[in-house]
C-alpha cells in the first residue's frame, strides 16, 4: 500500500479481521460521500458543512494511517471554515484530499478483497 | 463497570467498542450516536462510565455533560482537539483522550476510572437494620442503639451498663436478657460481668483483654471459647 498503513488498526485490536474489515467498510462507505459534499460546499460557501466533514476526515485519516500532512490539512480546513475564511486555500486542500482519498479508497478496496 | 459510548462518528464508536470488549472489567450497555440517545439510556440503565465525544452535531459532548446531575457516571472524553481539555476538566471528567486513541492510552484512562469505581464500591458502613439494633428505655424514652456501636456491656448488680463510643447507658436488666437480644456471632460473654463485641477487641494480654482502652478480665472458663472466636495466626 502506498498511502494507507493499517498498523494503527492492528495495534488497536491485533488478530481481529472482523474489526479490520468493518473499519475499512466504514471508510469506504463514508469518505467518498464526505469528499463530494465538501467539493460541493466550496462554491456554495457552506462553511458549516466544510467544518463538519473536515473534522470527521481527521479520524478517518488517523485510522487508516494516511500521512499526517493530510490530517493537518483537514485540521486547517476545519479551523478556517470555523472562522469562515481562506476559501481559496480550502478549495486547494479539498482537491489534495480528494486525490489522496481516491488512492486510499482503491488500496483499501483491494485490501478488503484479501480478507 | 457498565459503560456507554457516545459519538456521532461510526468508526470511533466501533473503535472504542472494540477496545471496551477487550477490557475484562468493562461491559458495554449501549453504543449511542447522539447525546439524546445517551440521555435516554441513562434514565433506564445503571451506567458507571461514559466515553464521550466532544464534537457532535445537535447536543455537543460538553452540553451533554451539563445535563448530567445527581449520581453522575464517570466520564472519559475523546476528541481530536486538545483545546477542549480545559473546559472539560471543569466538569470533573476522569480523563481526556486526544485522537487517535491508542490501546495503552485507553487502558490508562479506564484504569483511572476503575480505581475510583472500586473505591466507591467498597462497603463504607453496614447499614443498621432493626434486627441488629436494640431499643432501650433510657431517661424515660426509648433509645435505639446499633449493635455495631456497642463495644462492651458491664453487669452492675441489678443493672447493666451498655458502653458505646459516644455514651454509656445504664438500665435495669440482666446480662442474660441483653445477650439474647444481640447477634450471637458478634458478641461474647468473657466473664460473668462482661460481654464484649468481638471485633472491637484490640488486644489480649494474659487473662485480660483490651477494648476501647478498657482492661476487661476474662474468666478461665471462657478463655477457650474466646480464642476459638478469634482469627488466630
Amino acid at each position: 500500500m502506498e498511502v494507507c498503513n493499517l498498523s494503527y488498526l492492528k495495534s488497536v485490536s491485533p488478530n481481529n479481521p472482523k474489526f479490520m474489515t468493518e473499519m475499512i467498510q466504514i471508510f469506504l462507505k463514508n469518505v467518498p460521500v464526505a469528499i463530494e459534499s465538501m467539493k460541493a460546499s466550496v462554491p456554495s460557501q457552506d462553511w458549516e458543512m466544510l467544518q463538519h466533514h473536515a473534522h470527521k476526515l481527521r479520524s478517518h485519516i488517523d485510522c487508516v494511517g494516511i500521512s499526517k500532512q493530510y490530517a493537518d490539512m483537514a485540521k486547517q480546513i476545519e479551523e478556517n471554515s470555523k472562522q469562515k475564511k481562506n476559501m481559496v486555500e480550502i478549495n486547494q486542500m479539498v482537491m489534495q484530499l480528494d486525490a489522496v482519498f481516491e488512492k486510499a479508497y482503491n488500496e483499501l478496496k483491494s485490501e478488503l478483497d484479501k480478507f | 463497570m457498565n459503560c456507554i459510548i457516545v459519538d456521532d462518528d461510526e468508526q470511533i464508536r466501533l473503535l472504542v467498542e472494540t477496545l471496551v470488549k477487550e477490557t475484562d472489567f468493562l461491559r458495554l450497555v449501549k453504543n449511542c450516536s447522539t447525546a439524546i440517545e445517551a440521555s435516554n439510556v441513562l434514565l433506564k440503565e445503571k451506567v458507571d462510565l461514559i466515553f464521550l465525544d466532544v464534537m457532535m452535531p445537535g447536543m455537543s459532548g460538553l452540553e451533554f455533560l451539563k445535563t448530567l446531575e445527581g449520581n453522575k457516571p464517570q466520564v472519559i472524553m475523546i476528541t481530536a482537539n486538545k483545546e477542549f481539555a480545559a473546559e472539560a476538566f471543569d466538569f470533573d471528567v476522569r480523563d481526556f483522550i486526544v485522537k487517535p486513541i491508542t490501546h495503552p492510552r485507553f487502558l490508562k484512562a479506564v484504569s483511572k476510572a476503575k480505581k475510583i469505581y472500586d473505591a466507591s464500591q467498597a462497603p463504607v458502613h453496614k447499614s443498621t437494620t432493626t434486627s441488629d439494633a436494640i431499643f432501650v428505655k433510657f431517661n424515660s424514652s426509648l433509645v435505639k442503639i446499633s449493635a455495631q456501636d456497642i463495644f462492651l456491656i458491664e453487669a452492675l448488680v441489678d443493672y447493666i451498663a451498655i458502653h458505646t463510643y459516644n455514651q454509656k447507658y445504664i438500665l435495669h436488666s440482666t446480662m442474660k436478657e441483653i445477650k439474647n437480644k444481640l447477634p450471637d456471632t458478634d458478641f461474647i460473654r468473657v466473664h460473668n460481668s462482661y460481654i464484649v463485641r468481638v471485633d472491637k477487641i484490640t488486644s489480649i494480654e494474659g487473662s485480660n483483654l483490651i477494648v476501647n482502652q478498657k482492661v476487661i478480665p476474662i474468666s478461665r472458663s471462657k478463655q477457650k471459647d474466646l480464642m476459638n472466636r478469634l482469627k488466630l495466626l
